[in-house]
């Protein structure tokens, strides 16, 4: 799996695709920084762009890597190694050049303006868990889908679905039920997605959840109890695990 | 060296190959023809372990590779369409098969370089290189592993006829050293003058297995070509 993973990740962090998503996300960051002295305002602006954005650029550099690298799967798997070492070094490859291009775009204009808040810093460690969420779906994907057109379509769904359609649903139900303690349904709801839940878990470290009113404060009592907090981990580690075996099994059983 | 039985392969509703069953000796080398669409592809693949038989077996080396991996370690396999990571460079390339068949297997290169002229393209990323280079490295890469069994899917398709030449020669010269050699190839000369033996498969099947005097004999042809050509013709070999 290592030697796999090493050449991969030597190929993706020579790409251009990964360093222009670095630098998008530098402008972002540095860009707000720069014009509010405000770190939690900034936080909340880099926050709605990232969450909206990221997705689609992670999974499109993940998905077409995958299509590109086709061929040099079929050459790896023609050489003495076991079908799920290649797919998994392949997606931790992924993950670790896609964190890392995340990691230098948004800490350096935070460290430079040496913003240590938790806001900061729950911020950044949504965004490399979705970062794995996102490369374990796209790589489904692209691993169900043969053709690069419906591969890319599946992602621009699930990105759509994800960042606007299920708020929009969650806001009909809670809408319909308003005579009732929508709480009990949101918060289970929350927890199906895994940018919603991202979102929330930052936004209600940020001074703008006293905005929210009494349903925010109810959602900070229990996303913040070490429950919420557990619950949320799990919910977005099963986001990254199950696309990731439900992968690995299409992948063993796949014709090249 | 290499035996299968009844292999066969259905995708969706067309049966890519079926009931292939054949037996290819160490040392021998077999050209696969056929038209296009005609399983050579499917066929290698199998024996490669990339695509999963729909029914029958494989032996490589007396080993069934339904089993394990290992096999693989003994192939060396030159695919038709060249795409290696577009930041890599050949020598990355060396290093990954090196790093995955050990140092023992992989003692040639240095041979295969000089030989391919790969010098000054060793340390170029694999974008920067053209269609024809690209295929010599995958050449390279393959010769360069110490197998008893390579398999070459096109190898000749974007070579031009010196760099062909060369190959042809290397591909002897494996077979000197005892080992067995599979090309599949639409292009006949490609194997004219080389291989031992010629599988011809029609539709999925085997239509004729045998050496190419044979081939000529049965057919009433001299030339290769035109055996071939009358092969697709004629019904019951």
């Amino acid at each position: 799996m290592l030697k796999v993973f090493k050449y991969e990740f030597y190929n993706l962090i020579r790409s251009p695709a990964i360093w222009l998503y670095s630098l998008f996300l530098f402008f972002i960051t540095a860009g707000f920084t720069w014009f509010t002295e405000d770190p939690s305002k900034t936080t909340s602006a880099v926050l709605t762009l990232t969450i909206f954005l990221m997705p689609i650029i992670t999974m499109t550099i993940s998905i077409m890597d995958y299509y590109n690298s086709r061929e040099f799967v079929e050459l790896l798997l023609s050489y003495p190694l076991k079908r799920g070492d290649v797919y998994t070094g392949k997606f931790f490859a992924q993950i670790l050049s896609l964190v890392i291009a995340y990691s230098i775009g948004y800490l350096v204009p935070i460290v430079i303006k040496g913003w240590f808040y938790e806001y900061t810093l729950s911020l950044y460690i949504s965004g490399i868990m979705l970062t794995g969420v996102f490369v374990s779906l796209s790589l489904m994907f692209g691993v169900l889908n043969d053709d690069k057109v419906s591969g890319l379509a599946f992602v621009v769904g699930f990105w759509l679905f994800s960042t606007l359609g299920y708020d929009t649903l969650v806001l009909g139900i809670a809408l319909y039920l308003r005579n009732y303690p929508v709480e009990k349904i949101v918060i289970p709801l929350m927890f199906l997605n895994p940018v919603d839940l991202s979102r929330i878990l930052v936004v209600l470290k940020l001074d703008v959840a006293a905005l929210m009113g009494y349903t925010g404060a109810l959602f900070k009592e229990f996303l913040y109890s070490k429950l919420g907090i557990l619950m949320a981990l799990a919910s977005i580690f099963l986001w990254i695990i199950i696309p990731y075996i439900i992968t690995l099994r299409i992948f063993y059983n796949k014709d090249w | 060296m290499v035996r299968t039985e009844n292999l066969s392969k259905r995708y969706k509703r067309k049966w890519a190959i079926k009931d292939i069953t054949l037996e290819f000796k160490e040392g021998e080398i077999i050209g696969i023809m056929g038209p296009n669409g005609s399983g050579k592809t499917t066929f290698i693949k199998s024996i490669l372990g990339l695509v999963i038989p729909t029914y029958g077996k494989i032996w490589v080396n007396g080993v069934d590779i339904g089993k394990s991996t290992h096999y693989k370690r003994d192939i060396g396999y030159m695919a038709q369409i060249p795409r290696f990571p577009e930041n890599l460079t050949p020598t990355d390339l060396l290093r990954l098969v090196r790093d995955i068949y050990g140092d023992g297997k992989v003692k040639d290169y240095e041979y295969y370089i000089e030989k391919l002229s790969l010098n000054e393209f060793m340390n170029m990323p694999i974008k920067a290189l053209s269609g024809g280079t690209k295929q010599k490295v995958s050449a390279f890469l393959c010769f360069s592993i110490d197998a008893k069994l390579y398999i070459l899917d096109e190898p000749t398709a974007s070579l031009d006829p010196y760099t062909s030449l060369i190959l042809k020669e290397e591909i002897l010269r494996k077979k000197e050293k005892g080992a067995t050699v599979i090309i599949s190839t639409h292009i006949i000369p490609t194997v004219e003058g080389l291989v031992d033996k010629l599988v011809y498969l029609l539709e999925g099947k085997v239509k004729f297995f045998g050496s190419v005097s044979r081939l000529k004999e049965i057919t009433s042809q001299n030339s290769l070509e035109r055996a071939i050509a009358k092969l697709n013709h004629v019904e019951g070999f």
